[in-house]
């Protein structure tokens, strides 16, 4: 296998890399840890990026403002919600041992003993449970978490839960997320604060997003000096194209009648991204720049339309 | 990780330097809420109600095995669980399993930290804290047991007293680093001192190794740790060579010839060679005049007497009886010149540990000693002379008991046997240094 052939961007999955809505998520979170919160609601359209975002959030530690630990779960979707439900489900993310039967008081205690063990390995005072597809917990599970937050606070530590929630999980017309009908324990622990997590919004944050996609490195080359070397030696660069991927983005849109400025989804702009530089840079030895025709290409196999019809209430679908 | 592997609450073996199994096997299952029911779902082991859950992690290689492969314990951290890596001398396992209790640092434990140094009974503090070491409870005294009781929690007392701080042993310890320093240090001693030490115990011993905590030379470093006083029931000698060509002694060559017949079990008599011959007919003659009036017949006294030289006191008052042979065998024998000890008079611990020092200089009949040979002999001489003289005093009391009931009385003489343990240390090119230290039995056997 040659060095391009173990390319991460021609790996599954690819890598994943600092953009303006992961940034923004941070400072939500770093916030909410420095004005005494003990968790933050983040609600987003799904394929936006919301896990990808909260991958690179647990991995990457210089966004920090404290030193924490981060921890992910990723909740099921039971009949019922119980105690001893919600804590297994907490210690097989841990990977810790699960007996069959067990006393919940049990299961409590030995998840807080390992998070509370991982934070002092860690030398944090902040635990961060980070629970994606948040939508999925039931009524139930928001006073298991304020369990798990007594339980840690008497333990020396703080618990600041990270609550991603895809707004249009069920049906894009009925909110995923009240917070209204929590009483006020859960509210003021957990769902005061609300995020809206967007994808790539403008402009700005497009050519920004090109821009980290691109100088990327591997083996010490940029991405795009790995698969369009002569055109980045003739001073080519993908964030040149930003506006046009606006313009035929917002054409397509427009075509289906959809919002022409509506944010870019992460997992869209990743697909254009890739084909643009490993299918349309890397497949033609005289590139030199990208084509109106190769972006409007890169949106319509991204499914970037096909996402956003998704989106509308069925009777506004065309 | 692979799949199959599962995280435990407090297997951060990192934060724990030099930790023991058994303290691994308290965090564990304090940590993750184990009770002894659960030790064989979790850990893939299984105890029994009045199994000593510190003997196991430390003796039984199996259930050590079973520990660390269930936890992923790392090859290095494993190498600390075992106990003869912690002996300053080379012994057999099996003596260290000698009423082995768990001996821990209430500090160290509070946040769920034991090593096997704390276990060493030639440190009476904890190297960290400076406190002194336990075996008991801290509230009621009573030993504290790990056993596998159901429902127990380990480190906590039958009374009820919980010895471990689940909030303090989350958090780990305070300088793991400083510790994993001095482990490292007291092991690396102990490794050299392995290469030069011996340790002969009795067998069966009834003491444990305990009785050797004042007979270990420590280095510098950990002198501030060394038992403040000595340990009731043990003392401790370094019998001195007799200087060659003394006047009136025998030739040291000589008497390890007559004294190397103690290898041959089957023996019942021994040729007493000078210097112990004159040391066990004073220790005879001493003991005839401290008896009770009325102890000794008049042929008896005579025995007891006649090789040290000496005479009955003015006052001797005779027993109204005929001797006995077996108390007329207790003095040496005289034959002409010469000095015959009975060897069933003397304590069997004693003898058999005598016994092993000569087996240790491995004289060999008929072979000129080897030059090493030769410059361990004085030594060796000088301390089964020691141990057969005290095992001797120490004999004839038990024996002498059993006519006159009257030597039980509180006092000096009492009847009583003591087991030496003999740790050797032999450097390169260097005479071998013996210390002896004695550990008083609990009961005196019949």
């Amino acid at each position: 296998m040659d060095d391009q052939a173990c390319h991460p961007l021609l790996l599954v999955p690819r890598p994943v890399f600092w953009v303006p809505p992961i940034r923004a998520l941070a400072k939500a979170i770093n916030l909410g840890i420095e004005f005494n919160r003990h968790g933050i609601v983040a609600l987003g359209f799904g394929r936006i990026g919301k896990s990808t975002a909260l991958a690179l959030l647990s991995q990457d530690r210089e966004w920090r403002q404290y030193s924490c630990y981060w921890h992910s779960v990723l909740p099921g979707k039971p009949v019922a919600s119980s105690e001893s439900y919600f804590f297994n489900t907490l210690k097989v993310s841990m990977h810790l041992k699960v007996r069959e039967q067990t006393q919940s008081v049990f299961s409590i205690e030995h998840a807080v003993n390992y998070l509370c063990e991982q934070a002092a390995s860690a030398g944090a005072q902040v635990i961060i449970l980070s629970i994606d597809d948040a939508n999925r917990l039931q009524g139930g599970d928001y006073d298991h978490l304020v369990t798990l937050d007594n339980h840690i606070t008497a333990q020396g530590f703080r618990l600041f839960v990270v609550l991603m929630v895809q707004s249009d999980a069920d049906r894009s017309d009925v909110p995923s997320f009240d917070k209204d009908q929590y009483p006020s324990q859960i509210t003021g622990r957990f769902t005061a604060d609300e995020y809206t997590y967007l994808g790539l919004d403008g402009l700005s944050e497009i050519k920004e997003a090109l821009c980290a996609f691109g100088n990327q490195v591997h083996n010490g080359r940029t991405f795009l000096e790995e698969f369009a070397g002569n055109a980045v030696r003739n001073g080519w660069h993908i964030d040149q194209h930003a506006e046009g991927i606006v313009t035929e983005a917002a054409k397509l849109r427009a075509e289906s009648g959809l919002d022409p400025d509506a944010p870019f989804p992460m997992q869209c702009f990743d697909t254009a991204c890739y084909y643009l530089l490993v299918r349309v840079a890397a497949g033609s030895p005289e590139f030199n720049g990208l084509s109106p025709e190769s972006l409007r290409k890169a949106i319509e196999i991204s499914g970037l339309i096909e996402i956003e019809l998704s989106r509308q209430p069925k009777d506004v679908k065309k | 990780m692979s799949p199959t592997q599962r995280h435990f609450v407090g297997a951060a073996f990192d934060r724990w330097p030099a930790l023991s199994g058994t303290g691994m096997l308290l965090r564990i299952t304090r940590l993750n809420r184990y009770v002894p029911r659960d030790y064989r779902f979790a850990l893939g082991i299984t105890v029994r109600r009045h199994d000593d859950l510190h003997a196991l992690m430390t003796f039984s290689e199996k259930r050590k095995e079973q520990l660390a492969n269930a936890l992923n314990v790392p090859e290095a951290m494993r190498a600390h669980w075992d106990l003869s890596a912690w002996m300053p001398f080379t012994c057999d396992i099996s003596v260290l399993a000698i009423e082995y209790g768990f001996r821990y640092c209430p500090e160290c434990l509070r946040v769920g930290y034991h090593s096997l140094l704390q276990q060493a009974p030639w440190l009476a503090r904890c190297p960290w804290h400076g406190v002194q070491l336990r075996t008991g409870c801290h509230r009621c005294s009573a030993p504290l047991r790990l056993d596998g009781r159901a429902g127990a929690w380990l480190g906590v007392c039958k009374c009820g007293h919980d010895h471990v701080d689940d909030k303090k042993a989350l958090r780990g310890l305070a300088d793991p680093a400083h510790i994993g320093g001095v482990c490292a240090s007291y092991l690396a001693w102990a490794a050299l001192e392995r290469e030069e030490s011996t340790l002969l115990a009795p067998t069966p011993a009834m003491h444990s190794i305990s009785a050797l905590a004042s007979a270990v030379p420590l280095p510098r470093m950990f002198w501030a740790m060394r038992p403040a006083s000595a340990q009731a029931g043990i003392h401790s000698v370094r019998p001195r060579p007799e200087p060659e060509g003394r006047s009136g002694t025998e030739d040291t060559t000589a008497t390890a010839i007559k004294l190397d017949s103690l290898v041959d079990s089957r023996r019942a008599m021994i040729e007493a060679p000078g210097r112990l011959g004159h040391r066990i007919a004073a220790a005879a003659c001493q003991l005839a005049h401290q008896l009770p009036p009325g102890s000794l017949s008049d042929g008896e006294m005579s025995l007891f007497l006649e090789p040290a030289g000496a005479k009955a006191a003015r006052d001797f008052v005779p027993a109204k009886r005929q001797s006995i042979l077996e108390i007329r065998n207790l003095p040496l024998a005289q034959v002409g010149h010469r000095c015959y000890l009975d060897l069933h008079c003397l304590s069997k611990p004693g003898l058999g540990v005598a016994h092993r020092v000569f087996r240790w200089l491995g004289l060999e009949a008929g072979k000129a000693l080897t030059e090493s040979q030769a410059q361990d002999v004085p030594a060796c001489v000088a301390a089964v002379g020691e141990i057969l003289a005290r095992s001797y005093a120490e004999g004839i009391r038990v024996v002498l008991g059993r006519h006159l009931p009257d030597l039980y009385r509180p006092g000096r003489n009492r009847p009583h046997l003591s087991e030496p343990w003999v740790l050797l240390r032999k450097q390169a090119g260097l005479p071998v240094k013996i210390s002896v230290s004695w550990a008083r039995l609990p009961y005196t056997p019949e």
